[in-house]
């Protein structure tokens, strides 16, 4: 065997850190929860990270969805509004049409599945940029949300819905809802040809169309996923809230890109993961949650965000030149 | 050719797929639950006014129908006076229909003391559920004229 010295070692493990996104994400986030243990006593207590959990799970749910879209080289700006949107009409369906919990999840993910259906269809066949048709539906779907409730809130007593926010295993178990549709998409993701087009797509377009692949179809098929992912976030905002708000979800789409880009996603389309989605979205969670228990102003923890979603965005760019 | 055959297949299966969870959750509205009747209501704005100069009182609120069905306001309860509706004086109206609001202004024969805050109840046709029968609004009294 050949002797590795220690400067080549390094530089093996450096090469292998710069290929691997999750594992820069990860490394961020360590940083916070060590920064988490020394500022804030309360910040690894059960009871925070059970509310950290149920936090998070509403955005990495949304972000599994826009996660996929942007690995196409796409954007979905409607994901605040199909949350608003599911979040009324499932306060609806159950306070007052007796939907049980399980049904009344599977009607908003058809709804916003026909959201992201129309959005795919209108990008392929329309021929227009995402970020145009998105940005319509996304002012199409809140006034839908609004003419909907009337502009009213609407309270939700039904015990079975509610019992979605007791804790599992110190967990809520919107967390757990939102676990198994991770890891289904994950291996539909990484071994199904699905997965391959959509990351292909995001990283060359025309080369995949060129190749016989149906891009169309599978840019459809993610934009329908992302307004799945989207509506079933709106059903647990509803869970968390105890109500349908139909200004729920209003300014959500830009903590899911923040959650989606913090995660290693690059925003021209190519490379990223759902686990690295899934770490954005932990990691601007925790900041968050760090920044209440610190008790730093809301005002401030805006800038700290925004600052945040800059350095992460800075450094895709500087990933995305280092492989050009 | 083969390329726009497959294409519309993809997004022709993702139409049908959410089609056929349409159907599932329309049948499932048709043949398995039944619509939901409640009660309830927000109130708002409620503030009882005295006037410094006569020491008339009235009171002024806001109430909109959050329930599923249309009620009517037949009492207001303040802390333990009963004032059945409609009485002299009052304006607005004491029906309220589904997701709508209703603004009432009732003169009070009873004297309020400025700066005192008194619980307002609503007695209404059909009543609130048992679980909520202990909803009220802490209305605060308050100097005009």
């Amino acid at each position: 065997m050949m002797p590795v010295n220690g400067r080549k070692l390094l530089a093996i493990i450096k090469e292998k850190y710069q290929e691997m996104d999750e594992l820069k994400s990860l490394s961020a986030l360590v940083v916070i929860f060590a920064m988490g243990a020394a500022f804030s006593p309360e910040f690894f207590t059960t009871q925070n990270l059970g509310l950290l959990t149920g936090q998070m799970a509403v955005v990495a749910m949304a972000s599994i969805g826009e996660g996929l879209v942007i690995i196409m080289g796409s954007i979905d700006l409607s994901v605040g509004s199909v949350m608003g949107l599911s979040n009324v009409l499932g306060a609806i369906i159950i306070s007052r049409y007796n939907f049980s919990a399980p049904m009344a999840m599977l009607a908003v993910a058809t709804v916003g599945g026909f959201v992201g259906l129309l959005n795919g269809i209108a990008v392929t066949k329309g021929k227009i940029p995402s970020f145009i048709v998105t940005l319509g539906t996304l002012t199409g779907i809140r006034g839908a949300a609004y003419l909907l409730s009337g502009g009213l809130n609407i309270p939700i007593y039904e015990k079975e819905f509610l019992a979605l926010n007791e804790l599992v295993v110190g967990i809520p178990k919107i967390f757990w809802i939102y676990a198994g549709f991770l890891i289904a998409l994950s291996l539909i993701f990484k071994f199904t040809k699905l997965g391959l087009y959509i990351r292909a797509i995001g990283g060359n377009e025309i080369a995949v169309r060129n190749l016989g692949v149906d891009n169309e179809g599978v840019k459809t098929l993610a934009f329908t996923l992302s307004g799945i992912c989207s509506a079933i976030a709106g059903f647990m905002l509803g869970v968390r809230l105890g109500a349908g708000y139909p200004h729920s979800g209003l300014g959500y789409e830009l903590d899911v890109i923040a959650a989606v880009v913090v995660g290693g996603t690059s925003l021209v389309g190519g490379t990223g993961s759902l686990a690295g989605t899934l770490i954005g979205a932990v990691i601007m969670a925790s900041i968050l949650n760090l920044m209440v228990l610190m008790g730093i102003s809301a005002f401030t923890q805006y800038v700290v965000r925004g600052v945040v979603l800059m350095l992460a965005a800075l450094a895709m760019r500087r990933m995305v030149v280092s492989i050009k | 050719m083969g390329r726009g055959k497959i294409g519309i297949g993809i997004t022709t299966a993702t139409l049908i797929a959410l089609c056929l969870c349409s159907v599932i959750i329309y049948a499932y509205s048709l043949f398995v639950v039944k619509p939901v009747s409640r009660v309830d209501y927000t109130i708002m704005q409620n503030t009882i006014f005295v006037k410094s100069n006569t020491g008339e009182s009235y009171i002024t609120f806001t109430v909109q129908n959050t329930g599923t069905v249309d009620f009517v306001i037949e009492a207001i309860i303040l802390d333990k006076d009963v004032i059945p509706l409609p009485s002299e004086g009052m304006s607005g109206s004491t029906e309220v229909k589904v997701g709508q609001l209703s603004a009432l202004r009732i003169p009070l024969q009873k004297k309020y003391e400025v700066g005192t805050v008194v619980n307002l109840f609503l007695k209404t046709n059909p009543p609130l559920p048992e679980a909520q029968k202990f909803v009220v609004a802490s209305t605060p009294v308050e100097a005009i004229g």
